[in-house]
């Protein structure tokens, strides 16, 4: 039983993450049909955010906020320069564009940065484990489960009782009315953008406290993880990105836990095609064709 | 040299991808007036609009507002300048509720008076909205999609007006709904004209729109055929049967 | 100047029998002209070769890739699994017997009894390629546009988590050893010419308008009876197939890679010749690769700190990649069907009017209709 209770809080906490991933993805899909194959490497700049600015000398909490801050203004600086020209276009050029995207951003933490490994030191803290009762848990997973709601109900508050969050939605629903009553394109796109890029800012932190160390490449394993839990939960569609990402989540905790020892090293291959199977029975993902945002 | 009109459009060509629709239209209309743009299905009425409203780019021609050549402003800009389109199918956003509908069509506001004043007058308009039609005000935090066809309407009409337009087009403001209904939507319209509001209908029945605007004029296949006041127009049982056919003019609302 | 024989560039080609061999005759025109710029350079650069050669094979990858996105409109980005599975297939066939002893000691018997020639060799890698796609393909050719994309991703993972895990057969992580290095420009230039002719003769065969059919507008498609699956899955496989063929001799050129050699930062390059050389294209596709290598060699002076025009330029590693990257938003930004948008070169007078046929849309079609357009 304790074992189960475990795996659960492992299985909530991993698939938070993947759920906060796939709802930054989501918002931007549903707006301007964009799958961004750079959402990882934002998440990289942001922990790469940190690392500096711990290293020179800032405390914890300052540098958390500044380095979430900045990959929001990142985000929104791409989403102008290199997203803007592109509304409209069809989403495979859109992913191809964001594949482009990648590689540049990519670049420029390779030069920044450099391509060898580095360590980011957290506060002790992270590595903490608090006893529940029999549980055991990791303080880092309370913290990504409680960051993860957290993020959740600002995210909904902002769509659902702000003005700009009216116009985000009206946007995904019908674009071209949502310019009848005035409103910009753009203006919703940075806010969509701004959005998206504090997600990614606090997931980044959030996975590479997790994982400790960091390369330029390191962009991979999220994007992979936001990619298959939008299409496991249904593309284009906010419920189905929380729960593609859970999903997910559950789906990997399982395989760590049933998948005999000898065949753990296939525990991704089999990951996959589990969600291909899964989407076999259902194209449309768990939960169904595109909606809304909110 | 004229007064400048309220709208002057001259020449417009445009279309879809390679299909062209609109084969150099003219039109115009003074402050206070009201006309309709009649036409069969696929005559490019709704081009017509959505080209005064920006979203269809024209491929020759331009567009005069109050004097100003607009041919080039963005959709989203001509609101601002008073221009609002009440486009076919009423397009309520269904993932708002009725109240969030109405004030996101004074989004422009702000931009043009300020905070203070926008939200007094986006308050006002909420109030004038729910006044003039009751039913919106009932349960304004319900889903747009949550209303009739009709009430959408009424939605669709109030959310335009929010903005304080200069000018109204309504692209079939009667599609879908019965005829009680559609006379209770002129009722509406009846009422803005009697406040001064410029208009531009667009319409497929063409009985009720002639008993109410000054001049109305005839689209076939996007070119103007024919422009001429109303009641003549309505009158000539004939006119009506040569482009509409037989049927539908002799069809009542 | 009037070229001897006439040439023209078509969406479409000329109904008829001699239609359809301008149209075969066309791409294998461009392919002549490409490779023989290569051969130049082979001949002259002997420091070169390796470069010339791998350009064959991606030239090989490309027409490959061409075959599926052109005829699908489905962008993959997981063809370089098909490129792993090929290598490894093929090089592991024509290991010799006893080189797999030793390297691969734990081989099942089949294969470590085998020892093939580079051709059936290729064909090895190609046939294991393409039966991989065909057990994929099913599953994945019912997802439609970005979801098929991020699918050919998963297959990607998929292949290399299990080429790494599969240390019997591939000896990784490690890097596998003794595979005869028995590729030569001959078999390269044999192995492009043979897949810009399949790749032509399946564009202009029924199949292939039944698939381009699918591509432009499914539900149209469905209605006239259009198979939808069998107009998506024919063109995945054979362009594992030819993909597989360039794995293969990728294996027998390098002799020694790793599953690492087949991920993520592969995509880049047969995307770009791709995109941007024209994705309806099988002479764009070629003319694509031709460019973006030359654009590759430049930035790999770059890299290594030469000199070019006298400015001495140098940049850290991975430029060619962003470089790719601008290259890539360019294209689209300008044109974004790519430089051949969906025209080929023909062969042969066209002496009729044009015909009324429908047109052959690009992968990447302008944006049009508004959200609320009606035909009024």
């Amino acid at each position: 039983m304790t074992a189960l209770l475990q795996h659960i809080v492992d299985a909530l906490s991993v698939g938070s993450t993947y759920a906060l991933l796939a709802l930054g993805l989501t918002l931007v899909y549903s707006i301007m049909n964009l799958i961004n194959f750079g959402y990882g490497i934002l998440l990289v700049w942001g922990a790469y955010g940190y690392l500096g600015l711990t290293e020179v000398g800032l405390p914890f909490a300052p540098a958390v906020i500044l380095s979430v801050v900045g990959v929001t203004l990142l985000t929104m600086a791409i989403g102008r320069i290199a997203f803007r020209p592109f509304i409209g276009a069809p989403p495979i050029t859109l992913l191809i564009t964001s594949f482009a995207v990648l590689l540049i951003v990519q670049y420029a933490a390779i030069v920044a940065w450099g391509e060898a490994p580095r360590i980011i030191d957290y506060p002790g803290a992270f590595t903490e484990v608090i006893n529940i009762g029999a549980l055991r848990i990791p303080l880092l997973e309370i913290i990504t489960i409680g960051a993860a709601i957290g993020v959740v109900l600002v995210y909904f508050v902002i769509l659902n009782r702000t003005p700009l969050g009216a116009q985000v939605r009206a946007a995904a629903e019908i674009p071209d009315m949502t310019r009848l009553v005035g409103i910009k394109p753009g203006a919703v796109q940075m806010t969509v953008f701004a959005i998206s890029g504090a997600i990614a800012g606090v997931v980044g932190f959030l996975w590479f406290a997790k994982s400790g160390a960091i390369t330029p490449r390191s962009d991979l394993d999220p994007t992979l993880k936001a990619f298959i839990a939008i299409v496991l939960g249904g593309l284009g569609n906010t419920r189905g990105a929380l729960l593609g990402g859970f999903a997910l989540g559950a789906i990997e905790v399982l395989m760590s836990v049933v998948l005999p020892s000898n065949v753990l090293g296939y525990e991704p291959a089999i990951v996959f095609a589990i969600v291909i199977a899964i989407l076999v029975l259902r194209p449309g993902g768990i939960a169904g064709a595109k909606v809304n945002p909110a | 040299m004229t007064a400048a009109q309220l709208l002057d459009i001259r020449g417009i060509e445009t279309g879809y991808g390679d299909t062209r629709v609109l084969h150099g239209v003219d039109l115009s209309l003074s402050e206070g007036e009201a006309i309709a743009v009649l036409g069969a299905n696929g005559a490019g009425k709704s081009t017509l609009m959505m080209t005064i409203a920006g979203i269809v780019p024209p491929w020759g021609g331009t567009i005069s507002y109050s004097g100003q050549e607009i041919t080039k402003v963005l959709a989203e800009d001509r609101l601002g300048l008073g221009i609002a389109l009440v486009p076919e199918g009423r397009q309520i956003f269904g993932s708002l509720s009725i109240e969030e509908n109405l004030r996101i069509g004074a989004t422009c506001l702000k931009r043009r008076i300020g905070a203070t004043e926008a939200r007094k007058q986006i308050d006002e308009g909420i109030e004038r909205a729910f006044t003039r039609f009751p039913v919106l005000g009932k349960r304004p935090n319900d889903s747009g999609a949550a209303l009739s066809g009709g009430q959408q309407q009424m939605l669709a009409i109030s959310r335009a007006l929010m903005s304080g337009p200069k000018l109204l087009l309504m692209d079939e403001p009667c599609m879908g709904l019965s005829p009680k209904l559609g006379n209770e939507v002129y009722d509406i319209l009846k009422t803005l004209r009697a406040e001064g509001q410029s208009m531009v209908i667009v319409e497929e029945s063409s009985r009720r729109a002639l008993d109410f605007v000054d001049r109305a004029c005839i689209l076939k296949v996007g070119r103007k055929v024919l422009e001429a006041q109303a009641h003549e127009l309505a009158n000539d049982e004939h006119l009506l049967g040569a482009y509409f056919g037989i049927e539908q003019a002799v069809e009542q609302g | 100047m009037k070229l001897p024989i006439p040439v023209s560039f078509k969406r479409d080609r000329v109904p008829g029998l001699n239609g359809l061999v301008g149209a075969l005759v066309g791409p294998l025109i461009v392919a002549v002209a490409v490779c023989f710029v290569a051969w130049l350079v082979y001949a002259s650069f002997p420091s070169m070769q390796i470069i010339v050669l791998l350009f064959g094979i991606n030239l090989v990858m490309v027409v490959g890739y061409q075959l599926f996105v052109g005829s699908t409109g489905i962008v993959s980005f997981g063809h370089v699994a098909f490129m792993a599975l090929g290598a490894y297939a093929g090089g592991i066939s024509a290991m010799t017997v006893t080189e797999k002893s030793i390297f691969l000691p734990e081989l099942p018997g089949i294969l470590a009894n085998l020892e093939l020639p580079i051709l059936p060799a290729m064909a090895f890698g190609g046939l294991v390629a393409a039966l991989a796609a065909l057990i994929v393909a099913v599953p994945l050719m019912r997802l439609s546009g970005a979801a098929a994309s991020i699918a050919t991703l998963g297959l990607l993972v998929i292949t290399n988590n299990v080429l790494n895990q599969a240390t019997s057969l591939t000896h990784a992580p490690q890097s596998i050893y003794g595979i005869p290095e028995v590729t030569t420009l001959t078999w390269v230039l044999v192995a492009v010419f043979a897949a810009v002719l399949i790749s032509a003769l399946y564009k202009w065969s029924p199949a292939g308008l039944r698939s381009r059919a699918v591509r432009d507008d499914e539900m149209a498609a469905e209605a006239s009876g259009v198979h939808m699956l069998a107009a998506r899955v024919w063109p995945f496989v054979l362009s594992a197939f030819l993909t597989g063929v360039g794995g293969a001799l990728y294996a027998m050129l390098l002799t020694a890679f790793s599953p690492q050699s087949f991920y993520v930062p592969q995509i880049v390059v047969i995307l770009a010749m791709a995109i941007i050389g024209g994705i309806n294209s099988i002479s764009g596709g070629l003319v694509g690769a031709l460019l973006i290598t030359l654009l590759n060699e430049v930035m790999r002076r770059v890299e290594s700190g030469s000199s070019l025009f006298g400015a001495h330029l140098t940049a850290p590693t991975g430029i060619s990649a962003a470089v790719l990257g601008v290259a890539l938003i360019l294209m689209l930004r300008w044109r974004s069907e790519g430089l051949f948008g969906s025209f080929e070169l023909q062969v042969g007078n066209d002496r009729r009017k044009k015909p009324d046929r429908p047109q052959d849309s690009g992968l990447v079609k302008a944006p049009s209709t508004p959200a609320i357009e009606s035909q009024k």
